[in-house]
């Protein structure tokens, strides 16, 4: 299953959740990223364990202005 | 926290009509440690407004095994739903994890109805769900119109086997055929289990709805999303808030409406509901006894090996990995070992994965193992390996020789079905080309499926590594 953490595409297992493609994508690039809260490309805080589907996007700093 | 409350006035009737208030709560995951917050919660709303609708998005069970692991799977939750007052629920994906017959067994149990449009079932499951329903409050209609998620293999993300026997369509075409209900209601609600996201997507696809009550994607919706005319909630997870939607409705027509996100924590617990909490926490299946440990096991690695050959056995692989980092006991002493110590031994709940991966990848990702891990090289099952590890931790190890359980050597370019949990596959660099799938199952529930088919079991010295430390 393909989706995408700050814009970057990750490749992970189905039935992933957003903390486990948060942990893939630093254990593909070697940068902790800073996961205090996660949200979703509307600006929502999505708990860690948000189920991920195909093509979902997640970001780990609020991506859109209030 | 906005709950301050104005008891003796009423909120329900407004200077020009009615007043509708509805609380939504999702994804509840059998959190019955919040439910005497929520409880207090909902009658202090009810002292204010008796007609308020209370209603679940969906996921109410799974994530206790208080509530899913007992003789009657997820009817621990839906009693203290009927304690609390609930007046609706529609499916999550997570209601049909253990089959139809507990499916049945846990609508039956409630005192409230399930709305899912999207779902079928046949007379002799003997399963009623209906589709929507229109509740009546002051002269004021309220319909509620269900929709489960349902994946790419038509069913919801639920283990395929659990949904046999049920049928589902495509949520939007369903929610297409209900665009009549907007004739018969005052007020239209959809409460559903699909993500924020595609609550957006049906939002813009049915405009006739006043409001969606979304669950499934855990979203803390705290500011207010109209898309296409359509309010959309969705109070995160577990518990930890709750939604209310206010809709003032004048000659049939809403001309207001507007969305609060509540926090439950702080809120005091409701005495009869705390109590009910205990009495399903006292549920004998936790101490049921699965199997007798033959002899005290002395290190965690045999544990581990235990783990490794349950997960193994559940998801019928040829090799399983367990992290070290992954079995919480260090020990066992012989004796009975009971469901409360499986766990006491696995508390994660990781989901189970299964991947084909060569013999090349497999041994990456064994090697990788304990630069993420921090135990040490991790147990397995199916195999054994022979490795030289650093002493520093985060140096990586080197396996020197590794062998299928029959004594045949792993070959490098072969494939291999392998099982392992999702924390090894979200952190570990090495990347097989396969990511796997989770099987629905996590490592709890591989050990109790594998324990209590043994009368005994006897893993005392029982080790698949062997370690040499080379510097």
């Amino acid at each position: 299953m393909q989706v995408y953490v700050n814009n970057q595409r990750v490749s992970i297992f189905n039935g992933c959740t957003a903390q486990d493609a948060v942990r893939r994508l630093e254990a593909d690039t070697g940068v902790t990223l800073p996961h205090t809260e996660l949200y979703d490309a509307w600006g929502n805080v999505i708990a860690a364990d948000s189920p991920m589907r195909e093509g979902r996007h997640i970001f780990t700093t609020k991506p859109t202005q209030d | 926290m906005r709950l301050s409350l104005l008891p003796f006035i009423s909120l329900i009737c407004t200077a020009f009509g009615e007043q509708i208030n509805i609380l939504g709560v999702n994804d509840m995951h059998a959190n019955i440690d919040g439910m005497p917050q929520l409880a207090t919660f909902v009658k202090q709303e009810r002292q204010n407004d008796p007609g308020l609708l209370l209603m679940a998005a969906g996921d109410n069970r799974t994530g206790n095994p208080y509530v899913d692991n007992g003789n009657r799977p997820g009817v621990p939750m839906v009693t203290l739903m009927n304690h609390v007052g609930f007046d609706l629920s529609t499916f999550g994906n997570h209601e049909f994890d253990a089959g139809v017959a507990a499916l049945r067994d846990y609508i039956n149990s409630a005192e409230f109805d399930f709305v899912c449009a999207n779902v079928f079932t046949t007379d002799t499951q003997g399963i009623e769900v209906k589709p929507y329903k229109i509740f009546e409050r002051n002269g004021v209609r309220i319909g509620v119109l269900g929709l489960v998620q349902v994946g790419d293999n038509g069913l919801p993300d639920a283990h395929p086997d659990m949904c046999a026997g049920l049928q589902f369509a495509d949520p939007y075409a369903t929610a297409a055929c209900y665009k009549h209900l907007r004739a018969h209601c005052d007020v239209l609600i959809v409460l559903t289990h699909l993500g924020f996201e595609d609550d957006v997507k049906l939002a813009q696809m049915f405009p006739e709805a006043d409001a969606i009550v979304g669950g499934h994607s855990h979203t803390r919706v705290e500011k207010e999303h109209i898309i296409n005319g359509v309010l959309i909630t969705q109070a995160e997870n577990k518990l930890k808030y709750v939604t209310r939607l206010t809709f003032d409705v004048e000659d049939g027509k809403v001309i207001r409406k507007k969305a609060e996100l509540l926090p439950l924590a702080g809120l005091p617990a409701d005495a009869a509901t705390a109590e009910l909490v205990e009495k399903t926490k006292s549920l004998p299946f936790f101490k049921r006894q699965l199997t007798t440990v033959k002899r005290d096991i002395t290190r965690k690695e045999s544990l581990g090996c235990m783990m490794a050959d349950a997960i193994s056995a559940r998801a019928v692989t040829d090799v399983a990995i367990v992290n070290l980092g992954g079995v919480r006991l260090d020990d066992f002493p012989a004796g009975p070992l009971t469901v409360a110590d499986v766990y006491r031994m696995d508390p994660f709940g990781n989901a189970i994965i299964r991947a084909t991966l060569t013999g090349k990848e497999l041994i990456a990702m064994i090697e990788s193992i304990p630069q993420s891990d921090h135990y040490g090289p991790p147990c397995v099952a199916g195999m054994t390996y022979k490795c030289e590890k650093p002493a520093a931790e985060l140096k990586p190890m080197r396996i020197t020789e590794a062998k299928l359980a029959d004594g045949s050597p792993i070959d490098p370019e072969a494939r291999y079905t392998v099982a392992y949990n999702s924390y090894i596959a979200s952190v570990v660099p090495a990347k097989p080309a396969d990511a796997g799938i989770a099987i629905d199952s996590d490592g709890a529930e591989c050990l109790i499926r594998f324990l209590e088919k043994q009368a005994e079991v006897d893993y005392e010295g029982v080790s698949r590594v062997e370690v040499t430390i080379k510097d």
